[in-house]
């Protein structure tokens, strides 16, 4: 294409600086901007990160909690306690009480 | 670590290339688009988002016209998308009755009485035909490339100018 200047731009009237100005502004609008992080996403990072945390926190506290050896007299006991009668219970109770009182040495 | 140079080396080619286009092409595109929108307000709005446009679309650019063909393209799509939000009875086919009546605040206070004639010339254009002859009376375009920028058959961009040009002639030869 030729370029062709043009005296009168058919007389149009234009705000004094107008085109050097509206280069710098075009410019400013398609330069890349700084990544803006919304509060959302932090919030979702931060709750990420307490959950990996907890886990974390959970995994170790099962590695470190002694392993507890089932006692058959606590799971007798308590067994039969479920499917008794409340009034009952006080008498079980005695006699599992004086049982395991007589098995000892 | 190849890859990450070699996308850092075209989005600088990129801005280079949009750098230089800007440079090139601004003032031009920017009475071509005032001279379809008329007033400045609406050509520096359509003029930032044909900019806009360009820079997203350059690295898809297929090279099957030149550049600025491309360019006035996307520049004219944009006036006419304007247009039409803008005016929504808008058609290329009718003249804009409004057209004069917008030069009011938009031509310099000194202009002489030929650019007034002249304008109420164009006044007397269709709306398609107004575009077509601005474009090809001003910025000197080949039809060729017209045809690509207005999306019309070569021989019809001919015959739309020819008529225009007849039509300002007439107007101007008869008030002047």
């Amino acid at each position: 294409m030729k370029q062709k200047k043009s005296i009168s731009q058919y007389d149009f009237r234009v705000p004094d600086g107008f085109l050097a100005e509206s280069k710098t502004q075009i410019l400013q609008r398609v330069s890349p901007s700084k990544p803006t992080i919304h509060f959302r996403v932090l919030w979702g990072v931060a709750a990420s990160f307490l959950l990996l945390i907890g886990w974390m926190m959970q995994g170790s506290l099962s590695e470190n909690t002694p392993v507890l050896k089932e006692d058959p007299f606590v799971t007798d006991l308590l067994l039969d306690t479920l499917l008794i009668e409340d009034e009952k219970l006080d008498e079980v109770l005695a006699i599992a009480l004086l049982d395991e009182f007589e098995k000892q040495p | 670590m190849a890859i990450a140079l070699s996308f850092t080396q075209q989005k600088t080619n990129h801005e280079l290339d949009f750098n230089q286009l800007l440079e090139n092409h601004h003032d031009r595109l920017y009475w071509t688009i005032r001279k379809w929108v008329v007033c400045h307000e609406d050509a520096k709005d359509v003029l930032q988002n044909t900019w806009i446009k360009v820079y997203h679309g350059l690295p898809h650019f297929r090279g099957e016209s030149t550049l600025s063909t491309w360019l006035y393209r996307i520049a004219y799509n944009e006036s006419v998308r304007f247009l039409k939000k803008k005016r929504p009875y808008f058609t290329l086919d009718e003249i804009d009755p409004t057209y004069y009546a917008k030069l009011a605040n938009e031509i310099n206070a000194d202009a002489g009485e030929i650019t007034h004639q002249f304008h109420r010339a164009l006044g007397q254009l269709k709306e398609g035909e107004r575009h077509l002859f601005t474009l090809k009376y001003e910025e000197e375009i080949t039809f060729e490339e017209m045809s690509t920028i207005l999306s019309l058959n070569v021989n019809t961009v001919k015959t739309v100018y020819y008529r225009a040009e007849k039509k300002v002639k007439a107007y101007l030869k008869q008030s002047l």
